[in-house]
């Protein structure tokens, strides 16, 4: 009897342990989305640079790679502790930091004001945001096509109690576009492009003049502390990619086709509308001020967050970029 | 002992019981949330992992208080009732007719053994194309949780009638349809209910799934959206919500139970 306690307390105990997701020394661990924004990451993942500029430093940690489908799930993983840098949009970030997430922002992935866009299906009778009243529109709750959807709104006059949103994950809000089931949607690349040249939708409104649709790299205050160096590298690698893409354009859409899985056609059209600089600058700090504002008046954060002090630009400077 | 004080005492013994089985039923309860309230204060949980008790009372009450954990309460559970009313009709129809024929039952039994173990959350892909993301794909998934239960018990009901009772029917040329009407279903009753609450509970636990469609109301949607913004809290009031209200509609079908087969305890007890 005594044995079998003792050995049911042991599981236990692993277990709770194991789940504790503890970070093992040597290995950074990435979360991801497969898609166009962080082109430069899966540029320099395929070319081995982050592993080269790791080496340069005298660093080999094991690199582990996630694949999300959009911000909240990161989130989700940073706050079970299985993350240590991670790529998603403004809002999704600071609905982490604000729920109490440790994290920071170390640098931007790209921004675009048309990688993100409200949709309408290409013969609908929707013609500005005013149209929308009363209508279906289906996004991604917490990402950054959301605050898109409401600055859109607010363009018409209207407000969200204006329309029926509908929560749904961006590739189920194309598909749901094609079948006619939604009158509008808010969705981000690659979903845009693809919708477009299958003529089954055409764009209502982008960010243009509204939001700059910044995304940002985060990662957990604990890695700063413990690991900076490798961040360094890691940022130099990501502005290699960055450079690459602004370079070499065709040979970029040909190496990451897969990782984003649109064409290199397509991708090449995709690549204009993004600028891959990861330094963040002023007007980017203002921006995601005006998100956490947004935010927190329409009641999807609970806590104000300091972006000042969230976002810590002196890695990307030590890095050398700027 | 003087009579008086006998019962005295007796009153004071069966009042200390009372109160000792109070503390029973709810004593775990209590001591759990106050270690839980305990080890929040003491630095010990991440609230996004485990939010504080208080929190959620807080969460519960914010939402309480705007009126929207009412609005979503009622929402689902104007699902269930549809889900579970459209499940009970077909459900009792079909169990009754398949329970009276062997040969219907022959025909079914293959298509409805290998269909009842899909769980109603695979149902929602294909539930999504034949009827959108609206209200009938919600209904629909919550009907085929309640469904399976009431139509297997429906028939386990009629086949359990007592053999005895088919004889004497037999012997005394009883019309079928007289038959059927007096002593099959009032004998399949208890089963029946069974059934129908099974059936109820199975719908009830659906509605977080049937609500995982593209829904923008209802208590598996506070769910959901509270998990996009990493409200914890909001999630956990959610989950007590289905929790209360799950026991609410047992509660409420045990007493319609029990008051429709009143009759059979009181034949047997003869």
């Amino acid at each position: 009897m005594n044995t079998v306690i003792t050995r049911i307390l042991s599981v236990v105990l692993l277990t709770i342990l194991v789940a504790s997701g503890a970070h093992a020394a040597d290995e950074i661990r990435f979360a991801t989305q497969a898609i166009p924004h962080y082109a430069p990451l899966f540029v320099a993942k395929n070319n081995k640079w982050i592993d080269e500029e790791l080496a340069k430093i005298g660093a080999k940690p094991a690199l582990k790679w996630t694949s999300f489908l959009a911000g909240p799930p990161i989130n989700e993983s940073f706050a079970a502790g299985q993350q240590d840098i991670g790529f998603l949009g403004d809002t999704p970030a600071i609905i982490g930091k604000s729920a109490g997430i440790n994290t920071r922002i170390i640098a931007l992935t790209s921004s675009g004001p048309k990688s993100l866009a409200v949709v309408v299906p290409a013969n609908s009778s929707i013609k500005s945001p005013k149209d929308l009243k009363g209508k279906k529109v289906a996004v991604t709750k917490g990402s950054y096509a959301h605050h898109l959807l409401v600055l859109v709104l607010k363009q018409g006059g209207l407000t969200s109690k204006d329309v029926e949103v509908i929560n749904l994950p961006n590739a189920d809000i194309a598909t749901a576009i094609q079948s006619g089931n939604i009158d509008a949607g808010a969705v981000w690349e690659p979903q845009i492009t693809k919708l477009e040249a299958s003529g089954a939708a055409r764009v209502l409104a982008d960010g243009t003049g509204i939001k700059k649709g910044a995304l940002v790299i985060i990662a957990t205050n604990e890695f700063v502390t413990k690991h900076r160096d490798q961040l360094k590298a890691f940022l130099k690698a990501y502005q290699r990619g960055a450079e690459f893409i602004r370079s070499n354009p065709k040979e970029a859409a040909k190496l990451i086709e897969k990782d984003v899985s649109l064409s290199a056609d397509l991708l090449l059209k995709v690549f204009k509308k993004f600028d891959y600089d990861p330094a963040i600058q002023a007007d980017d700090i203002a921006e995601l001020k005006k998100s956490e504002e947004f935010m927190k008046e329409n009641a999807i954060i609970k806590s104000h967050v300091n972006i000042d002090t969230f976002v810590d630009q002196s890695l990307t400077r030590e890095a050398g970029i700027k | 002992m003087p009579p008086e004080k006998l019962s005295m005492a007796n009153d004071t013994n069966s009042r200390l019981q009372k109160f000792q089985h109070l503390l029973q039923y709810f004593g775990l309860t209590v001591v759990l949330i106050g270690i839980w309230q305990g080890l929040y204060h003491l630095g010990f949980l991440n609230p996004i992992l485990l939010p504080a008790p208080s929190q959620i009372a807080l969460a519960f009450w914010d939402l309480f208080k705007s009126g929207d954990l009412m609005r979503h309460i009622g929402i689902s559970v104007l699902r269930v009732l549809e889900g579970f009313g459209i499940a009970a009709v077909l459900g009792l129809v079909l169990g009754t007719a398949i329970g009276l024929s062997r040969t219907l039952d022959r025909w079914t039994d293959l298509i409805i053994q290998v269909v009842k173990p899909i769980p109603p959350i695979a149902w929602i892909p294909l539930a999504i194309l034949w009827f959108g993301i609206g209200e009938q794909s919600k209904v629909y998934i919550i009907f085929l949780g309640a469904f399976f239960p009431i139509i297997i018990n429906t028939i386990d009901g009629i086949r359990q009638t007592d053999h005895k009772f088919v004889e004497v029917a037999r012997i005394l040329a009883v019309p079928r349809f007289k038959f059927v009407r007096q002593v099959v279903l009032p004998g399949a009753l208890p089963a029946i209910m069974t059934g129908l609450r099974v059936g109820l509970m199975v719908a009830w636990m659906c509605v977080v799934a049937a609500e995982l469609i593209a829904a923008g109301s209802g208590i598996g949607y506070l769910i959901m959206d509270a998990r996009q913004l990493s409200q914890s809290d909001v999630v956990i009031v959610g989950m007590i919500t289905i929790g209360i209200i799950g026991k609410l509609m047992d509660s409420l079908i045990k007493r319609l139970e029990i008051r429709l087969i009143r009759w059979k305890v009181a034949f047997s007890g003869n």
